[in-house]
């Protein structure tokens, strides 16, 4: 821990002089907590002057575009937006990136927010709550490589200059000008790497990110890219490899998590798949975010064990995703597929009926209504779920195709079969033919 | 360096870091024990700024701050006086001002000031999460380590 921060001491100089002239944009809600930024900011050196204000987005862009602040530091979730959409913006207004920075205060407090600054090559990741100590230490350890840039890191910001401008060649004659000028240039393969991926040539796109590798084992941007373009070249292997390289260095965004089952299964690593249905249920307080990626991952698992035959993990995998999912629709639609494929349907209708659903998107109510209709007796239940999703036009063809079945089965009138397939052609015009078709078919049987 | 990807993905990416909060207004003899609805925004040297809902308190008020580990079994009630033990570290505090939180409805920030508590304690609090903040820092700079070594 950083003991208090002197300005005078003289070993504090160089930070001081760095930051005197610098200009910030300070995002954040609350006043009282700008106040204590940018407090705590002049304490490095910088003006208060040179601080600018904002509490939402739309404010804090327009602060962006016309003062073109050196540095940002702002919450990640603002009123009107995320302060992370600022970052491309801030780095086409400073594609050298010696003199200005981008710190984001995160509220999510898990080690797993790291990814976000690593993913962005932000400077600092700051976890909220914060103290003084908090921000001066992540601000000091974001800039102290750019107090006496070396020869190299001058080469490298030239280069990410040039390759933010879209000065391509002469971007890659200054990362290629980096390599001589470091013993482990890995900055420099990397920025070759994305130049070659930016110009589809992928072969030699691994090339570079592999020598960057090799020169640096830890450095994520190249491990990220090499694992996903070892992906697109179905390279399982090696993308298993890689991301095991940066899951044991790094901590690993909730949003990877399928992928990474993907290629567990892939790759056949069957204690993988086991750990996971273990530890999965094993997570505290998931925060919703996590849960949907963890509701994803366990569908996948249940996919998977289901096809192989074990019922009991299948079952148990898809009952998680369900309770996991917060009415996700892409996942309830994986899982419902998964259990209408291996005849376990009614798995699922007990599911929903122990569900308050009446939040949900009326396209994953939809759901509920094709397991209802595939499974249930009761014509009229059938028919009021039926109707209440058309009458709030949910884009689901099944809906209206159960509803003409029941419709067919409890004799309803012609008149009302001709209007439920006049609404689904209103809704749905992609299917005109389909319901026309279904009720020409109707009009010959009657 | 483990073998699986399932070994090593969860021991640190998904644990939570931080405290619950529970607080009861001793001017106005309530209690506020849904601690989701409680969040700490910033720790003072002697104070914190907290998110609440709104109505929590006035300004000048004073609070009894209950500070619990994130797994606590809150099922003990929070008492209309005295200690919680379920709390590892409680504070007395003085609302020293409110500001509504633009960005949701019925949530205010509350600046308060500890007028008791016990300094040892608060000094430990205040380095777990700088050492928390550390870990990060490093976590994202550490890659760069062979940059500097020249």
């Amino acid at each position: 821990m950083s003991v208090l921060f002197d300005p005078n001491d003289k070993k504090n100089k160089a930070l001081i002089d760095y930051f005197e002239n610098k200009t910030w944009l300070v995002v954040e809600v609350s006043s009282s907590t700008r106040n204590s930024l940018k407090k705590t900011i002049a304490q490095l050196g910088s003006k208060m002057s040179n601080m600018y204000d904002a509490d939402n987005f739309i404010d804090a862009e327009n602060l962006l575009n016309s003062k073109k602040p050196h540095f940002v530091i702002g919450n990640k979730n603002i009123n009107g937006g995320s302060t992370v959409s600022l970052f491309n913006s801030h780095m086409k207004a400073f594609p050298n990136r010696m003199n200005s920075g981008f710190f984001i205060i995160t509220e999510e407090n898990s080690q797993a927010e790291v990814a976000l600054a690593l993913e962005y090559d932000m400077d600092g990741i700051i976890s909220v709550p914060f103290t003084g100590f908090t921000i001066i230490d992540t601000l000091i350890s974001g800039v102290k490589h750019k107090l006496t840039p070396s020869p190299y890191s001058k080469k490298i910001e030239e280069g990410r200059d040039r390759y933010i401008k879209g000065q391509l060649d002469s971007a890659a004659e200054s990362f290629q000008t980096a390599l001589s000028l470091h013993k482990h240039p890995y900055e420099g393969h990397y920025f070759l790497g994305k130049i070659y991926s930016d110009n589809n040539l992928r072969d030699e796109a691994i090339h570079c990110y592999e020598e960057s590798i090799y020169h640096n084992s830890e450095f994520f941007k190249s491990l990220k890219n090499l694992s996903s373009l070892y992906y697109q070249k179905k390279d399982y292997i090696k993308a298993y490899n890689t991301n095991l390289l940066m899951a044991n260095k790094y901590p690993t965004p909730p949003e990877k998590i399928p992928e990474l089952i993907r290629l567990s299964i892939i790759n056949q690593k069957y204690e993988d798949i086991i750990n996971y249905l273990k530890i999965f249920h094993t997570i505290e307080s998931p925060s919703i975010e996590m849960q949907i990626y963890l509701a994803a991952g366990l569908a996948i698992l249940g996919k998977y064990f289901l096809t192989c035959n074990d019922s009991e993990k299948g079952t148990e995998a898809l009952k998680s995703a369900f309770k996991f999912s917060n009415g996700k629709y892409e996942i309830l639609k994986s899982i419902t597929k998964s259990f209408q494929k291996f005849n376990k349907l009614n798995i699922l209708f007990d599911l929903f009926e122990q569900t308050e659903i009446s939040n949900w998107s009326f396209e994953s109510q939809a759901l509920y209504f094709h397991t209802l209709h595939l499974l249930s007796d009761d014509d009229q239940k059938v028919v009021m779920t039926g109707e209440k999703l058309i009458k709030n036009k949910v884009r689901d063809i099944l809906v209206y195709k159960g509803l003409i079945d029941r419709a067919i089965k409890m004799k309803r009138k012609i008149s009302y079969m001709e209007s439920l397939v006049q609404e689904g052609i209103k809704n749905l015009p992609d299917y005109k033919d389909e319901l026309e078709s279904m009720l020409k078919k109707i009009q010959i049987t009657i | 360096m483990t073998k699986l990807i399932s070994e090593c993905i969860f021991k640190k990416s998904f644990a939570r870091f931080g405290h619950n909060v529970l607080i009861r207004n001793e001017t106005s003899h309530t209690l506020i024990t849904k601690s989701e609805l409680i969040s700490i925004k910033e720790l003072k040297e002697r104070g914190v700024t907290l998110e609440v809902p709104i109505n929590v308190c006035q300004k000048g008020h004073n609070l009894t701050l209950f500070f619990l580990q994130l797994n606590s079994n809150t099922v003990g009630v929070l008492p209309d006086f005295g200690h919680f033990k379920e709390a590892f570290f409680e504070a007395i505090v003085k609302v020293e001002s409110i500001e509504k939180n633009e960005s949701k409805e019925n949530s205010v920030f509350i600046d308060v000031q500890f007028t008791q508590y016990d300094l040892g304690e608060w000094t430990k609090l205040l380095n777990l999460y700088a050492k928390n903040q550390e870990d990060i820092n490093k976590m994202i700079m550490h890659q760069h380590e062979i940059r500097e070594d020249e």
